[in-house]
């Protein structure tokens, strides 16, 4: 909301630079977001909010000026003699649709000269950013931009039947709008003439009755449509005016007739009008203003102190307040018309508090000390993350839609989820996993020169299945030094979650990863993700050139297993015995069988730990077999073992893998 | 032999000792006289020849050699331990040369801000509660005093799901476009004293450009007991903005407007760098707007189920990004998203 200072001075002089004035309005929560000189004017920007429908009108800003300053308001004085000239009207107005418009006021006004408007008002018009068309359409806008209420001058003698209907748009009803575009109407709220719609309903008029150089006769509408109807047809039809940005917020009942009169007072002064008018109102009477009782004690409640009670009554009063009855501390407040924001306590206590001062309430924590147990989910975050950087992965933020139309390695089984924008079409599709996002980050690193990135995130991805919509905390991690490497880093994170004795890591497929170089990774037998080495397709559709490992673990189930809390536990203090046997074996043969067959072959209680340490194929080895070296521990809580006891376990290992696998010892 | 033939040994073993550079040398002197057959011990074995009457002198003398060429030796070997072998010229390093450092990974600095902002309110026993991303039109606006249709919910620009059975649902779901949904749930979930923060992702429907995102994080905080005031909110955003900014940051409030506080306020915190005298980053105000919050609406209590006459409350909420960019610098939003190696690295 713009306008001019000098605007503003007609309805409240304050004598005070604008800049104290613009100071004084912010601090009371009108923003004053921006003061510009133009053309020698100084030019207010306001920032309205939406409850303050009120301030969207230079009068309405003047109130806030006076109740800020102590300055009076000053009406714009005009008199509009209507009972010598009062005739009865030679047009029609029926007004079909009473809910979605509770009150129509048409005023005709003949015998116009069309012309451009005097400077004054162009001047403050051009300020506000509006182009100015001619004397009457002129007007229009400034009695809107004085008092907040849309008006739309019709030009009565292209009005077919000279009747004006507010009715729905029929199926097929188009309407060409001032703006030169054409809108449809079906189901639309619209004034209508006896054939045809001509107007919007509180959005914009058409063309074909707009004022033109040739209008002589007008028929001002001034009116009242429901903010609902008209925001679902200004979305709909992505069309908005100043006239639909009030009405949707709400106009001030008692100023529907004043700024009809006030308009056409003007046109009298300024276009050359006859002084002869008619007029036409579907609610003449007007409704008694709402009231509240208010009870003084919510002021302290709410703000942790008293203001003085003359002082919050002078308040209230001079924002238009009425006081009619204070009774034991419960006042009867009548509500002014343009405040039908205000409607419980909290709300006069915000008006009392606002004008009082915000500085003036204490800063005073006096809350008393309360425990802040820590978040499961982020205890986990923070050691999981910690791990991840200990092996050099950076943690990455990435947008959560995947920019690409169709679902791409997802974690998350079902359907993508799509959203609309503004339009109200389909944008953007949230993603289903998180390597696509983690890939684009590898591709940047790429980009900058880097051989491959360690990089990862913990963010949500998105699906929809027969249960509905479904959103999951993911771990994604890439890492460009191979498999083990990001195990390894895996099986940290896994041991700072309590959890590396609970993980299997087992040969699985992966659409978006080779087959035969990807595991399926487990807590205690339950699935919950998968690493492996990125597949050349989808590293391609990436744009990455190199082969990175990525591993996507389900973060939520990760969380709900974690085990942080740790107890002491007894350690042995005796010596152990270290051996390491290295045995050739078939290829196929795998690791974790290899280990279950020793720790099934090795002295009952003695067997600390196996530790693989090697893998060898090549040279000295045949063809088809591979050399896995290892270390076994052994240890008796009691006694020192002896070499030959450590002998003795490491040939009943030996034997066993020699039996159940093949294997040879080698040298 | 006579007693100066062993001030001569002496002598010469000082010397031994000396020209010994580093510990192992020094180890084979002290071997060489001192051992099992050094040439002090040929001197022990010497004594059984002399007559017994200077036996007892003799035999004093030598211990006391023995003794001292034991002490020097010790006091060499720490000396020569203490400064360590000088090593082989072929062994000679460039200490110069860079360190091994293993790759140490860095926190995200939206995260890091995050995690920061939470710490800073539990300690003021505000703890951390999450919600779902993915939510219904009631609990994004309704149960927040936000009435759909409304201009109230305009500067929400939000997301729709894309949903063939959004006609038949009472509520559409959206993507959350503020962390306030969070709030609704803690309070159906739990009876006050309510303290929590809500850190999380939003969704807007803006274009990205140096300050937006169309996913960004807010911090959303809410605290609802008995007797809580306006004065209380202000104390305790004054102490967290102080911990998050500086113990100088001193804070301002402006009343503003949000269907889901009453009354409300927009906070300004003094300019992180002119501290208030005005400078371009402030716009010259010397203010630096960086929170809204406000009391509980009555209404919003009501939708929870809690007796707005028993219980007030009051929430706040800030972009984490906007922190973010405010305390670390960074002069554009997207810098956050775009995974550039040398932003991941500055942190």
């Amino acid at each position: 909301m713009k306008f001019t200072i000098d605007w503003l001075s007609d309805y409240c002089r304050t004598g005070l630079p604008a800049a104290t004035v613009a100071e004084l309005l912010t601090k009371a929560g009108i923003k004053v977001e921006g003061l510009e000189e133009r053309g020698g004017e100084t030019v207010f920007e306001l920032e309205v909010t939406a409850n303050r429908p009120d301030c969207l009108s230079v009068i309405g800003v003047a109130r806030e000026v006076s109740v800020v300053t102590g300055k009076p308001v000053v009406e714009p004085p005009f008199k509009l003699e209507t009972t010598r000239t009062m005739r009865s009207p030679d047009w029609m107005l029926d007004v079909q649709e009473p809910e979605l418009c509770p009150r129509y006021v048409g005023r005709t006004v003949k015998g116009l000269k069309v012309g451009p408007a005097p400077g004054l008002l162009r001047q403050r018009l051009e300020a506000v950013g509006l182009r100015s068309v001619n004397n009457a359409v002129d007007i229009t806008n400034y009695v809107l931009y004085e008092c907040g209420q849309p008006l739309h001058a019709f030009d009565l003698d292209k009005l077919s039947g000279r009747s004006i209907l507010v009715r729905r748009g029929k199926a097929g009803e188009k309407l060409k709008a001032i703006d030169g575009r054409e809108y449809d109407c079906a189901g639309a709220l619209v004034i209508a003439d006896a054939e045809k719609p001509v107007a919007i309903a509180g959005v914009m008029g058409g063309k074909d009755t707009e004022v033109t150089e040739g209008t002589k006769d007008i028929l001002l509408e001034s009116a009242v449509f429901d903010p609902v109807a008209v925001r679902r047809t200004s979305r709909k039809l992505g069309l908005a005016s100043d006239s639909s940005y009030r009405f949707q917020r709400g106009v001030d009942p008692a100023r529907v007739d004043w700024a009809s009169r006030r308009a056409i007072y003007l046109m009298r002064e300024h276009a050359g009008a006859r002084p002869d008018t008619s007029h036409l109102d579907t609610r003449p009477e007007s409704a008694p203003k709402r009231q509240l009782q208010f009870k003084v004690a919510a002021i302290a409640r709410v703000l942790g102190r008293d203001v003085e009670l003359p002082m919050a009554r002078r308040i209230l009063e001079t924002l238009g307040f009425e006081i009619r009855e204070d009774l034991d501390g419960v006042w009867r407040i009548a509500i002014p018309t343009w405040r039908s924001d205000v409607a419980r306590d909290v709300d006069l206590v915000e008006e009392i508090a606002r004008v009082h001062g915000y500085d003036r309430i204490p800063t005073s924590p006096r809350v008393h000390i309360a425990l802040a147990p820590p978040n499961p989910a982020d205890e986990a975050s923070a050691a999981a993350k910690d791990a991840l950087r200990a092996s050099g992965h950076d943690e990455v933020l990435t947008l959560s839609f995947t920019g690409k139309s169709a679902a791409e390695a997802p974690f998350l089984a079902g359907e993508p989820v799509g959203v609309l924008g503004k339009t109200g079409k389909r944008e953007e599709q949230m993603r289903q996993g998180l390597l696509p996002s983690l890939l684009d980050a590898v591709r940047m690193h790429e980009a900058y020169g880097e051989k491959g990135a360690d990089l990862f995130e913990i963010a949500k991805v998105y699906a929809k299945d027969p249960r509905g919509f479904q959103e999951r905390s993911i771990l994604g991690v890439v890492s460009s030094r191979g498999f083990a490497a990001l195990k390894g880093a895996l099986e940290n994170v896994l041991d700072r979650l309590g959890l590396l004795a609970h993980c299997s890591f087992r040969p699985a497929e992966r659409g978006h990863l080779v087959p035969g170089r990807t595991a399926s990774v487990s807590i205690d037998g339950r699935e919950i993700g998968a690493i492996g080495e990125v597949s050349p397709a989808l590293a391609a559709a990436h744009d990455v050139r190199t082969r990175p490992c990525a591993a996507e673990l389900d973060w939520d189930a990760l969380v709900a297993a974690a085990k942080l809390r740790r107890r002491f536990g007894e350690f042995p203090t005796l010596p152990a015995v270290q051996r390491d046997i290295a045995v050739v074996l078939d290829r196929q043969v795998a690791w974790a069988d290899v280990e279950q067959a020793v720790r099934a072959a090795a002295p009952a209680g003695l067997l600390e730990s196996v530790q693989f340490f090697d893998l060898y194929e090549g040279k000295g080895i045949p063809p088809g077999r591979k050399s896995v070296a290892f270390s076994i521990t052994l240890r008796a809580p009691d006694r020192t073992l002896t070499s030959e006891e450590a002998d003795k376990a490491v040939q009943a290992v030996v034997a066993a893998l020699s039996q159940k696998f093949q294997a040879t010892l080698r040298q | 032999m006579s007693d100066t033939d062993l001030a001569a040994l002496q002598q010469e073993f000082t010397t031994a000792l000396a020209a010994a550079k580093d510990a192992a040398s020094a180890e084979r002197v002290k071997s060489d006289w001192l051992g099992r057959t050094g040439k002090l011990r040929s001197l022990t074995e010497q004594l059984g020849k002399l007559p017994p009457d200077q036996k007892k002198a003799r035999g004093k003398a030598i211990n006391d050699l023995k003794l001292a060429c034991e002490a020097a030796a010790e006091a060499r070997l720490r000396e020569l331990s203490a400064s360590g072998p000088k090593a082989a010229p072929a062994d000679v390093i460039d200490v110069t040369l860079p360190g091994a450092r293993p790759r140490l990974g860095r926190r995200h600095p939206i995260y890091a801000t995050m995690d920061e902002m939470r710490a800073i309110f539990a300690k003021l026993g505000f703890e951390a509660a999450y919600g779902p991303e993915i939510e219904t039109a009631y609990y994004n606006f309704v149960s927040l005093n936000i009435p759909l249709d409304h201009p109230a919910a305009e500067p929400f620009d939000t997301w729709y799901l894309d949903d063939p059975d959004a006609a038949t649902r009472p509520y559409r779901f959206l993507l959350r476009s503020h962390t306030s949904p969070v709030q609704m749930h803690v309070m159906e979930g739990r009876k006050p004293p309510i303290r929590v923060v809500v850190p999380g992702k939003v969704f807007r429907t803006d274009p990205a450009d140096a300050s937006h995102l169309p996913v960004f994080h807010q911090m959303e905080g809410l605290m609802v007991e008995e007797n809580v005031t306006f004065a209380d909110l202000k104390g305790v955003l004054s102490i967290a903005m102080k911990e998050l900014f500086g113990a100088k940051t001193e804070t301002r409030f402006r009343p503003s407007f949000f269907p889901f506080t009453e009354p409300s306020a927009e906070v300004d915190v003094s300019c992180l760098l002119c501290g208030g005298g005005g400078c371009p980053a402030c716009k010259g105000s010397g203010w630096i707007e960086v929170l809204g919050c406000g009391m509980v609406h009555p209404r919003v209590l009501e939708y929870a189920k809690i007796d707005p006459e028993k219980y007030s409350g009051f929430a706040f909420g800030m972009g984490v990004e906007r922190i973010a960019m405010l305390k670390l610098g960074v002069p554009d939003i997207r810098h956050f998203i775009r995974s550039h190696p040398l932003f991941l690295r500055q942190w």
